[in-house]
């Protein structure tokens, strides 16, 4: 898609009435399958999102197991779940919508960066999360 | 001057200028986000079962806000697919779906999302009070109907629900929300606001205080007819006693689920079809039994609102922004649809980084919604 520019600029500006004069050619349906596909997705996704608040991840023995091997506890599993279909959403986006799955290395470059800060933004939360200050944590008025 | 690479492809980049710059954007966008959203989501972390609001959002109303900006975001690819493809009147019909899509976002969020909050009632009861309201809270007996323990009954002992929220009878008393969102008057408070002026002999510093004195008593007592009684010449103790008391306690006329039947854990959580509130036949809160913040679903009234207002309004900021922008590209204007004629490159260009944009948005929200719908 990102070549698209190069080869409009120089198009005369007449064309955009004639069918025959068409740059990309098929049907409009076929270009835009992959995005009708991946709105789908995320409209299941959103479905999903909804009714998997209604589980209580905590009552649930594997995931109790499983979420007990990295240190997560009670509802905090429902967020991280949360999150996790969340984070996929995203990814849908931003490979799909984004173009990010066929985009350049100066586009990725920039964003790899964004990433590593943003993990470290949650990092600095989790660190003061899972070692508090002693008494912060209680709530008190 | 003409702008170089708005069109072409820089060769060090290996991209036209405007498509780095919205990048650049974008990852900007997501360090400021993404603070926010760690920091909202640490403070979900540390709070008790029933200390962080769950239930108080609208979910099939988020739901079909996350539906509408799912649709625009498939709306302007098209529109932009439409664009490349030189069908002028598919392009301005999608991209015109586009920022509907977006208003209709925002008119959800602003003229019903939003004003709702301002008309519910809600405050935190002192825990030495706690015992007096403690039908709404469930604090002392943490057992069901049945006789089994609710869930998590013994850090209720230590961490108790203090919450009342629901909603004030503002069709007998048009007053009730904005005196309840008034702190607690007392009554040397009230001497001192009607002392105002009553000494001054000076006639100009009179009449400014005593018009000062006016926009106070409007303040702190609010109902017209409770000033008229205090202003009278002849105001006795009586009188004044009973005007403090009806400023400083909140009738409510219905709870919500939670305080409806608080021992019942499932009303702590967030349920598709909201849980109807319960009709009191007399419940009466004294403000001084509440920590100060308490009124209507604003910012101040706790952590959870004061996050909900700042990320879904800054979202909603971008949300505007970008019909602004979208419609701009819409109209037949030099800087907008005209471009399709006059360059047809460019308009292509600009539609593909306002659509960028426009994704960023989408993705933002997909993580609003269950953060502070559901979770």
């Amino acid at each position: 898609m990102s070549d698209h520019t190069a080869t409009a600029h120089d198009k005369p500006a007449a064309t955009h009435d004639s069918h025959g004069h068409d740059e990309h050619h098929g049907s409009v349906l076929e270009h835009v399958k992959p995005y009708l596909i991946v709105g789908a997705a995320l409209f299941l996704f959103t479905v999903i999102t909804v009714a998997l608040s209604y589980i209580h991840f905590d009552k649930i023995g594997i995931f109790v197991w499983a979420f007990d091997k990295i240190g997560v506890h009670g509802f905090t599993i429902n967020i991280v779940i949360g999150m996790a279909v969340a984070t996929f959403k995203v990814c849908l986006v931003g490979a799909w919508f984004m173009h990010l799955k066929q985009e350049k290395s100066s586009v990725w470059t920039p964003l790899l960066f964004t990433f590593f800060f943003v993990a470290g933004l949650f990092l600095l939360f989790a660190f003061a999360y899972a070692d508090p200050i002693p008494g912060t944590i209680e709530w008190k008025h | 001057m003409e702008i170089p690479y708005t069109v072409h492809p820089r060769p060090d980049t290996g991209l036209a200028n405007p498509k780095l710059g919205i990048w650049l954007f974008i990852a900007s966008e997501v360090m400021l986000f993404g603070g926010l959203f760690a920091g909202y989501i640490f403070m979900r972390l540390g709070a008790e079962p029933w200390m962080w609001p769950q239930g108080w959002l609208n979910v099939p109303v988020g739901t079909f806000n996350t539906f509408i900006l799912i649709a625009s975001s498939v709306t302007i690819i098209l529109s932009w697919e439409c664009l490349k493809m030189r069908k002028y009147k598919a392009f301005k019909a999608w991209l015109a779906a586009t920022w509907i899509c977006g208003l209709a976002f925002l008119v959800v969020k602003l003229a019903y999302e939003w004003p709702t909050k301002f008309h519910h009632y809600g405050g935190y009861v002192k825990k030495e009070a706690a015992a007096k309201y403690e039908k709404y809270l469930g604090n002392k007996d943490t057992k069901d109907a049945k006789g089994s323990h609710v869930d998590g009954h013994e850090t209720r002992k230590k961490y108790p629900r203090l919450f009342i929220g629901g909603h004030l009878d503002t069709d007998k008393d048009p007053d009730a929300q904005t005196a309840a969102n008034v702190p607690l008057v007392t009554a040397a408070q009230l001497d001192a606001v009607l002392a105002m002026g009553a000494t001054e002999q000076n006639a100009a510093k009179k009449a400014k205080l005593l018009a000062n004195r006016a926009k106070a008593l409007k303040q702190i007592v609010v109902r017209d007819l409770d000033i008229a009684i205090l202003l009278k010449p002849n105001v006795t103790a009586e009188e004044k006693a009973s005007v403090l008391h009806k400023m400083n306690t909140i009738h409510v006329h219905s709870v919500d689920a939670e305080n409806g039947d608080p021992y019942d854990p499932s009303n702590d959580s967030a349920h598709f079809i909201p849980r109807p509130q319960k009709d009191v036949d007399h419940l009466v809160i004294e403000k001084a039994d509440l920590y100060p913040g308490h009124g209507s679903f604003v910012p101040k009234l706790n952590t959870y609102l004061a996050t909900y207002f700042m990320i879904t309004g800054l979202h909603g900021a971008h949300v505007l922004a970008g019909c602004i922008v979208f419609i701009y590209f819409w109209l037949p204007i030099k800087g907008g649809a005209k471009l399709y004629t006059t360059n047809h490159a460019q308009l292509c260009n600009r539609i593909e980084v306002s659509g960028l944009f426009w994704h960023l948005v989408d993705l933002i929200w997909i993580f609003v919604f269950p953060l502070f719908y559901l979770l």
